[in-house]
């Protein structure tokens, strides 16, 4: 098995200190970073997505595997900072809406979409509508996503939406979703996407910025 | 002399009727999005206390205390880290003002959110192990009659088992929430119920169940509480405690701004019995179950009662 498969595999296991030794491994046998992040560290991710999608990964393991993209990711840093290729898909904002403290469904779709290559920055839970405008501004983001568990604050998607709109931010793309949340739903309330689960939110994330 | 809880499960036929979604109910007497669950409950306490008394003339058999977001890691994001004696206390004792003889004051405690247990989150065993214990023994001194452990993690579960065990003998109700996926029920962390409950058991639970979460992923009401029913035999399989099953009455609706839970009163009556059958003792329901889905579930319990 050659190196970028191995990083790939211990991902998939969460095996972060294996990663972190791969990758350093891999960058002394003169692989570049672009090649070990996207052929290891974001194909193992990958992996873990289906597996996850299809429930032969759960919460756990695919916390594990995150610990272990992080670990490797933070070895090719340095390499990455500075250079104008470093640039990522697209940058996108997370958060649990206002009134809403669940905070796992939200951590799932961030680590999924970091794991394919996004720039997250990860806002919190029960976060006002101006506080997304805030961020969305701030970070010059293509993507707002939102979460709501609650039937009671599922509305609060709508204000956000509005809030963004108001702002003049139309050109950002929104993205929901949430145990209750439907389709039909993001239609009503003018989402631009919606997904069923942190590994259908990639795929929609990509859809929407147009990068398939 | 009032029957303990321990001894009423060993030594009666009885089924308790619980009624879980109580922080639900609340809404009715004003209870907002915003303000920490407990902390409104401590500054509306003729609120709770008319929300509780409802739910026992509508034939429940406990007293929640509502705590779930009282330990000190669910309590600090509102700044309220350094009032969770208090909030406990509290709660339980106003609990304990309204409960009849022969009703259980139950102390509830649920799981570490927003972090996790070390190595999935960063919290150490013996953090986890003082949280509780700091949240369990407020309940304790405030008069609860029993602990309801209930959470997506049981790791975490297991530590506030132990606590409990530490601190007193009172009887432990432990739950998992379980969801209906591709292959099955299984917990967030992907423990099928046979499993889960083993482990519970392990950890001395002297009641074992399952509860909220999504039952099936069928839109069909018809199907919802006989999956509940799938879900007790699942878990007897991995235990000989007595159960406790408290289903949502489906997966609620935005319909024109107002939640709707598509699962009537009628379809769960319907059902209870054969949650009973399968080994079910303490009944209910969660999120979104009514009183009127209580009376209804009363009303099938006094009645096999009556023909016992």
């Amino acid at each position: 098995m050659n190196i970028l498969s191995q990083i790939a595999e211990n991902i998939r296991y969460g095996k972060f200190a294996k990663v972190e030794e791969l990758v350093r491994e891999g960058l002394a046998e003169g692989l570049g970073w672009e090649v070990i992040l996207n052929g290891g560290l974001f194909a193992g991710m990958g992996v873990v997505g289906e597996l996850f999608k299809e429930e032969e990964m759960f919460i756990p393991e695919v916390l594990m595997a995150a610990k272990a993209m992080e670990a490797g990711q933070k070895v090719l840093e340095p390499l990455i900072a500075g250079t104008s290729s470093g640039r990522r898909l697209g940058k996108v904002i997370l958060g649990t809406v206002k009134g809403d403290i669940h905070n796992l469904g939200k951590t799932l779709v961030g680590i999924m979409l970091k794991g394919a290559g996004f720039e997250v920055t990860d806002i919190g839970v029960d976060v006002r509508a101006e506080k997304f405008v805030e961020a969305a501004v701030s970070e010059k983001a293509q993507l707002v996503g939102m979460s709501a568990l609650l039937t009671t604050t599922m509305p609060r998607m709508k204000t956000t939406i509005e809030a963004l709109h108001k702002a003049g931010l139309k050109q950002v793309k929104t993205i929901i979703g949430g145990a209750c949340v439907t389709q039909q739903y993001a239609d009503e309330i003018g989402a631009d996407g919606y997904a069923e689960n942190a590994g259908a939110a990639v795929a929609k994330a990509k859809e929407l910025l147009g990068l398939k | 002399m009032v029957i303990g809880l321990r001894e009423r499960m060993r030594n009666t036929d009885d089924v308790l009727l619980h009624y879980a979604p109580l922080h639900s109910l609340l809404a009715d007497w004003g209870k907002d999005l915003e303000s920490h669950l407990s902390e409104w409950i401590v500054n509306h306490p003729d609120a709770y206390q008319d929300a509780l008394k409802q739910s026992f003339a509508a034939g429940c058999d406990f007293a929640c205390t509502q705590t779930q977001a009282s330990s000190p890691w669910r309590a600090e994001p509102f700044g309220l880290q350094d009032r969770v004696y208090e909030l406990n206390f509290k709660s339980a004792k106003l609990a304990r003002e309204v409960t009849p003889p022969e009703r259980y004051v139950l102390g509830m405690v649920s799981t570490t959110n927003p972090d996790f247990l070390e190595p999935l989150g960063n919290m150490t065993y013996d953090e986890v192990y003082e949280g509780y214990k700091e949240q369990m023994t407020a309940l304790l001194d405030g008069g609860i009659d029993v602990f309801l452990v209930v959470g997506n993690h049981i790791d975490e579960g297991v530590i506030a088992i132990k606590v409990a065990k530490d601190l007193c003998d009172l009887p432990i109700i432990a739950q998992n929430v379980f969801y209906a996926g591709k292959k099955g029920f299984r917990t967030m962390m992907g423990l099928d119920p046979e499993a889960a409950s083993a482990k519970l058991q392990e950890a001395g639970a002297d009641v074992i169940g399952g509860s909220c979460g999504l039952m099936t992923k069928s839109t069909n009401p018809s199907e919802w509480y006989p999956s509940a029913t799938k879900l007790v035999k699942e878990m007897r399989r991995g235990c000989s405690t007595p159960l406790s099953i408290q289903p949502d009455p489906g997966i609620p609706q935005l319909i024109d701004g107002k939640t709707v839970w598509p699962v009537s009163p009628l379809e769960m009556a319907k059902e209870v019995s054969n949650w009973i059958d399968a080994g079910a003792r303490i009944v209910g329901g969660c999120c979104g179950t009514s009183l009127e889905h209580y009376q209804k579930i009363a009303t099938v319990i006094r009645e096999r009662q009556a023909r016992a």
